[in-house]
């Protein structure tokens, strides 16, 4: 175990210094003119070369986390929970840590805003992941020729839909303030257009027909969704983007049905 | 079934090979009878009891205080094996590794869920309960063909 966490180690820092040599070489290439990835804080504060050996370190200390956190997962005497802790925390603060020099005005408001971000992010790969374990563990009990998993709670069953939601979760609360600090600011296109009427919708009814496939009816989805949209419509627009409820509710539904119905016909 | 000897006394051991015309459960159930008569395993209780243990018996074997034990549904028994060997061992006989230190015998799974925590439980016969690495996921998928 502890060579393989040196060999991880040097490769992560490898892996982080020849991946912002790369996109040095990738941004010039694109912007015609040489480009030094260097921090503007890390170049305000410490000058361009010593700027450019801190890029360097915090690159290569977040590759050396990239590469090294998968080993928590094989730490067999710590709970699953504890090991998912231990690794959310050492992900989300080396992402926080990297791109804390990066921000226009670093400071402890930035780490919690950037914190929360790879928190989201973690959330929705924490739920793909326990997807893919679900799908995996079905496939085995169907190769032992074990029955199907019993659903419990008929059309309001929670507990199965958990995953679902908290991807929802992240997704519709989240995103919206996301795309909020990328809008230019003459039209709002993401928070106007793209948001509300493409990936809104699409984010629901995708994971509604999921559900829908796999554990059939699920009304709690639909409702969710609905639910889901109000923060970000109190806090980024007004009473005009209501209809954004029952955009978010009208399609996981459809969704949900749509994949119920492929699960009756297999 | 046709059943025909051929003798050729070049060979140093009695070699049966298998013609069909698929890989069916009857054609697995007939290598597994015919290649048992090796698979005994000695086992040995507390108490001091020694017993040849039936591969398709055991329940599990697992990893305890430097020792490897093997569960059946009479008993545990301490087997003179390391686990690498007892898995080398009884590759393709639905044995299959399920986290470092634990081996189990797949034709005696009566139960497999996911917990929210993301804990993958195997439930074995006589309701013995265990844990599934997700490490070893993928080798249970290939030993199923899946």
């Amino acid at each position: 175990m502890r060579r393989e966490l040196m060999k991880r180690l040097g490769l992560g820092a490898a892996a982080g210094v020849f991946g912002l040599g790369a996109l040095a070489l990738a941004v010039s290439a694109l912007g015609g003119q040489p480009w030094m990835p260097v921090g503007a804080w890390l170049e305000d504060s410490f000058g361009f070369g010593p700027g450019l050996g801190l890029e360097v370190l915090v690159t290569a200390l977040w590759g050396m986390e990239l590469f090294a956190a998968p080993l928590i997962w094989r730490w067999e005497p710590l709970p699953v929970w504890g090991r998912t802790a231990l690794h959310f925390t050492v992900t989300v603060l080396g992402f926080g840590l990297w791109a804390l020099p990066h921000a226009v005005s670093p400071g402890w408001d930035t780490l919690a805003l950037l914190a929360g971000l790879a928190a989201g992010l973690y959330l929705v790969a924490w739920a793909v992941n326990w997807l893919g374990s679900r799908s995996d563990v079905d496939r085995i009990r169907a190769g032992l020729g074990l029955p199907e998993e019993v659903r419990r709670g008929g059309v309001f069953q929670v507990r199965p839909v958990l995953p679902y939601l908290l991807m929802t979760a992240v997704v519709l609360l989240v995103l919206p303030p996301v795309l909020r600090l990328l809008d230019p600011a003459d039209v709002p296109v993401f928070t106007g257009l793209l948001y509300p009427f493409v990936v809104l919708p699409f984010a629901c009814f995708v994971t509604g027909r999921d559900i829908g496939k796999r554990l059939g009816v699920a009304l709690v989805h639909p409702l969710a969704c609905g639910i889901l949209t109000v923060p970000g419509i109190l806090l980024l627009y007004n009473s005009s983007a209501v209809f954004q409820v029952w955009i978010a509710a009208a399609f996981a539904l459809a969704g949900n049905l749509l994949g119920a119905l492929m699960r009756k016909k297999k | 079934m046709e059943v025909e000897v051929k003798l050729d006394p070049a060979l140093t051991e009695p070699k049966v090979v298998i013609h069909a015309p698929a890989r069916t459960a009857e054609v697995e159930a007939l290598a597994e009878r015919l290649s048992a008569g090796e698979a005994l395993l000695p086992g040995l209780r507390e108490d001091g009891t020694a017993a040849l243990l039936r591969p398709e018996d055991i329940l599990r074997f697992y990893g305890e205080d430097k020792a490897v034990l093997a569960q059946t549904m009479a008993g545990t028994w301490r087997v003179d094996a390391r686990l690498y060997e007892l898995e080398q061992r009884l590759a393709g006989r639905k044995f299959v590794r399920i986290s470092h230190s634990e081996i189990v015998n797949l034709r005696q799974v009566t139960g497999l869920d996911l917990k929210l925590t993301g804990t993958i439980r195997m439930t074995l016969a006589g309701g013995v309960t265990t844990y599934v690495s997700r490490r070893y996921v993928k080798k249970i998928k290939e030993v199923l063909g899946l």
